[in-house]
């Protein structure tokens, strides 16, 4: 009896259910017939501080029971937390619910008598809470709404034969599960975890995962905000619109004055293996020949040179530039680094009064790009790189490939 | 078979100049790049090059919602900060920056995609080519990864005025989310996207369990990856799943997405293909004989998606292209190999055979749901066996949903399905 003072004790100081109320140890057992509550409880494992283990053996309140001394703040947080102890409660009961020590429910018009204090009780109030929620969400003019709520998912229907607990109602259980996983596992899976290594039931569970995290977070919602509108088909009724099909631009028009080619070279001729300059593969050699297929080029295309903008790339952009210009664009963004919190365009914009941004633009990737990624071919092939705007800032590219802007989205 | 397919390819030279802004992954000056490549190779002799015309606003709203539609017209870098709300709304800023001539931008490249279609309805070519196009994340109302009008969408509405179904393909290395969003309730389109899925990589979605609803169940196909799938495992479960879409959902026109993110090497995506294996599903797709509509999309190393796009292209044109690039105004990109293909890399590919045939076995299952379409158009439902529509969350979730009342199709005998088919 010394045994049952000290456990009354305990959960006088336990706030479970109404703060105004204690948990009547008593009442308890007797709620639940537990004959023998030695067999129910196991001291050896009340600590301060730790786990209180009254029902850890059917876990029930045991978890809820946490909050001893030190604790206590915590129990007011971990109240919250209760249903997950309540819902391994319903596991146990779904096991075996024959089992004598579990006890049995009272009649069901004596329910409304009892509190939350009772492991059952709560188990009730849940599901009903539940039921209700379903209802509750089916707002058709909420248009968020209806693409936040709980919605069952085909998966759910599954034979979970994999899982322990056959009698549970399916939600309970895939709520459950949600819960457990997100709680349990850190969101960043590194890549080996899903190595080709481990064993399919791991594979499974990774998917099961993913499906949590992408099924509470990335439902495709639908809605007149989301679709586009898809008429019936009915047979080709509506004209697709023949005005506007595009500004035909080669090949040339018949009356337009073309320069005829002396060679005829085969289509898809790639780079001829040796030419007849002196230092081939030199600064010279490759500048001659560039230069000789853009003359030959514009020849060639006529009207469509000027159209695809081609007089405004290339090398040659630098010839509208005088070096002091070039000078000043070169500086302009080796002073304003990224690190520097400044943006370069923004001083480039404003010191280049008199050119367009457009043409800062074409010079920037035809000519300020280009000479820095010929510099890198010949100083060091093996590191070469023109996707980042500054040659400080690699790391982004070599550490993590998949870093970047878009993994600052939060899901 | 045709013996030889009329290509029609678009391309803007307004394009060249666009700039999302310092550091940032997207440079449309790529399109330059891969347009002057393919001239060195003088595949513009073998077909017909158009500039389009630029999307008008109201076009651009047969998708779009009006007021998103118009923010991004009247939006510039200088007055941003004064609509704060809008630009959450919208979605704009940070991975969309706000950039200058950036509403100019969207409408050549979804210009490209929507001529595309209308010359293919028009049976004026039988393949249309917009490498500016494929921006598959934009969605009805804002902006996402980089983009901002979702020319696809736009592009499969034109074909739907002319075909009762389209396929949509995409093999860039994210999930095409914005096309799957806007079809995922109809039937009319079926999207097949393989894509790298897991580690909260950008979208988050794409599982394949992700297959359509209501009207439009099992016409959503996701093949979702992971790190350093190579080119045989990954062409080899493309031709699979592909060859029985088709036989399956017999569209009348396919659209293919061919982002270059899922190239090796590519500076946001983690595959390892190579160009010939990316364009190995390029030549598969064109192999099927429908009419066809190819975009580009995603790709960050810049040198790299000139070189694929112009292999791909060469590919649609029947061409093989020699390895040494020609000299060009861009020949000191390519250097110092000046080689069309590029090295694989040394990485471990985590997609293990069992894994690749579990997804594929899923998708194969999900596929024989769908009734074949011999002579019965997909859409025709006779009144006497119409099942009215249902909101499946009115009902007790509890209740198990029997198929019957999921499906609206009628179902052939040899193709009842006893029991819940929901996988």
């Amino acid at each position: 009896m010394d045994m049952k003072l000290d456990l009354e004790k305990f959960f006088k100081n336990v706030d479970i259910g109404d703060e105004s109320e204690s948990v009547d140890l008593q009442k308890f057992f007797k709620d639940v017939d537990i004959v023998d509550e030695s067999e129910f409880v196991d001291f050896k494992n009340v600590r301060a501080g730790n786990r209180c283990c009254v029902g850890e053996k059917h876990v029930g309140i045991s978890e809820s029971c946490v909050g001893i001394e030190e604790e206590k703040k915590v129990i007011k947080k971990r109240k919250k937390e209760s249903c997950l102890p309540l819902l391994d409660w319903v596991k146990s009961v779904a096991k075996d619910p024959c089992d004598p020590v579990i006890g049995s429910l009272p009649e069901s018009y004596k329910w409304k008598a009892y509190g939350s204090e009772h492991v059952w009780k709560q188990v009730l109030m849940a599901k009903e809470a539940m039921s209700l929620k379903v209802n509750v969400d089916v707002d058709p003019n909420a248009k968020r709404s209806i693409w936040q709520k709980q919605k069952m998912h085909p998966d759910m229907y599954d034979d979970q034969s994999k899982k322990s607990y056959t009698r549970c109602s399916q939600r309970l259980i895939a709520i459950e599960e949600n819960r457990s996983i997100l709680l349990s596992r850190k969101p960043q899976v590194v890549d080996h975890a899903e190595s080709s290594s481990s064993p399919v039931s791991d594979e499974e569970e990774d998917e099961d995962y993913l499906w949590c995290i992408n099924y509470r977070k990335k439902r495709i919602p639908l809605g007149r905000f989301f679709q586009a509108e898809v008429p019936q088909w009915a047979g080709k009724t509506e004209e697709s619109e023949s005005k506007w099909l595009g500004t035909p631009v080669w090949p040339l028009k018949e009356t337009e004055n073309r320069t005829s080619l002396i060679e005829r070279e085969p289509i898809g001729k790639g780079r001829q293996g040796s030419c007849g300059c002196q230092h081939i593969s030199s600064l010279e050699c490759v500048r001659f020949h560039v230069a000789e297929k853009r003359t030959r080029l514009k020849r060639e295309l006529g009207s469509a040179f000027a159209k695809w903008k081609f007089d405004m790339m290339g090398e040659e952009v630098s010839l509208r530039w005088t070096k002091n210009e070039e000078k000043k664009f070169a500086s302009i963004i080796k002073s304003n680094p990224e690190s520097s919190g400044r943006c370069f365009w923004d001083v480039l914009v404003a010191y280049f009064k008199n050119k367009t941004r457009a043409v800062l633009v074409s010079y920037y990737f035809s000519v300020y790009l280009f000479r820095r990624r010929a510099h890198q071919n010949r100083a060091d092939p093996s590191n070469v790189n023109s996707d980042d705007d500054e040659l400080e800032s690699t790391e982004s590219i070599l550490c993590s490939p998949n870093v970047h802007l878009k993994f600052t989205k939060s899901f | 078979m045709r013996s030889k397919d009329r290509i029609s390819y678009f391309y803007d030279g307004d394009v060249g100049n666009v700039y999302f802004g310092p550091n940032h992954p997207m440079k449309p000056h790529r399109l330059c790049m891969t347009h002057h490549l393919v001239l060195s190779y003088d595949l513009h002799k073998k077909m017909e090059i158009y500039r389009p015309h630029k999307a008008y606003p109201v076009e651009l709203a047969q998708f779009h919602s009006a007021d998103y539609v118009e923010f991004l017209q009247r939006i510039n870098p200088d007055t941003q900060h004064l609509f704060p709300e809008e630009m959450a709304k919208f979605k704009l800023g940070e991975d969309c920056p706000v950039f200058d001539d950036m509403f100019e931008f969207c409408q050549i490249y979804a210009g490209g995609t929507i001529d595309a279609a209308r010359r293919l309805n028009n049976q004026l070519c039988d393949i249309a080519i917009n490498w500016a196009g494929g921006l598959h994340h934009a969605k009805k109302c804002e902006a996402s990864g980089f983009c901002y009008i979702n020319d696809l969408v736009l592009g499969i509405l034109e074909l739907l005025k002319y075909h009762a179904r389209v396929l949509y393909i995409d093999i860039d290395v994210h999930h095409g989310d914005g096309v799957e969003e806007a079809f995922y309730f109809t039937d009319r389109v079926m999207t097949v996207s393989f894509h790298k899925y897991g580690n909260l990589f950008f979208p988050g979605s794409g599982d394949v369990k992700e297959i359509g609803e209501q009207e439009g169940k099992f016409y959503a196909i996701n093949i979702p990856l992971k790190d350093g799938i190579d080119d045989t495992s990954f062409t080899r479960l493309f031709k699979t799943i592909i060859s029985k879409v088709v036989e399956t959902y017999q569209p009348g026109v396919i659209v293919l997405q061919c982002g270059a993110d899922s190239l090796a090497g590519d500076r946001l995506g983690c595959f390892n293909l190579s160009i010939d294996g990316h364009a190995e599903c390029v030549r598969f797709v064109k192999k099927i004989g429908l009419p066809l509509l190819v975009t580009g999309g995603g790709g960050y190393t810049k040198e790299n998606v000139a070189r694929c796009w112009t292999v791909e292209t060469g590919v649609l044109l029947d061409t093989e292209l020699p390895n040494e690039i020609p000299d060009n105004e861009y020949i000191k990109y390519f250097a110092p190999e000046c080689s069309l293909r590029i090295p694989t890399a040394h990485i471990e590919n985590f997609n293990s055979k069992s894994y690749l045939g579990t997804i594929k076995m899923q998708v194969l299952e999900n596929l024989r749901c769908i009734q074949h379409a011999p002579s019965v158009q997909m859409q025709e439902v006779p009144p006497d066996y119409y099942i009215p529509d249902f909101d499946e969350d009115e009902k007790n979730p509890d209740e198990r949903i029997d198929q019957h009342t999921q499906d609206k199709h009628i179902q052939r005998d040899d193709e009842y399905y006893e029991g819940d088919n929901d996988k």
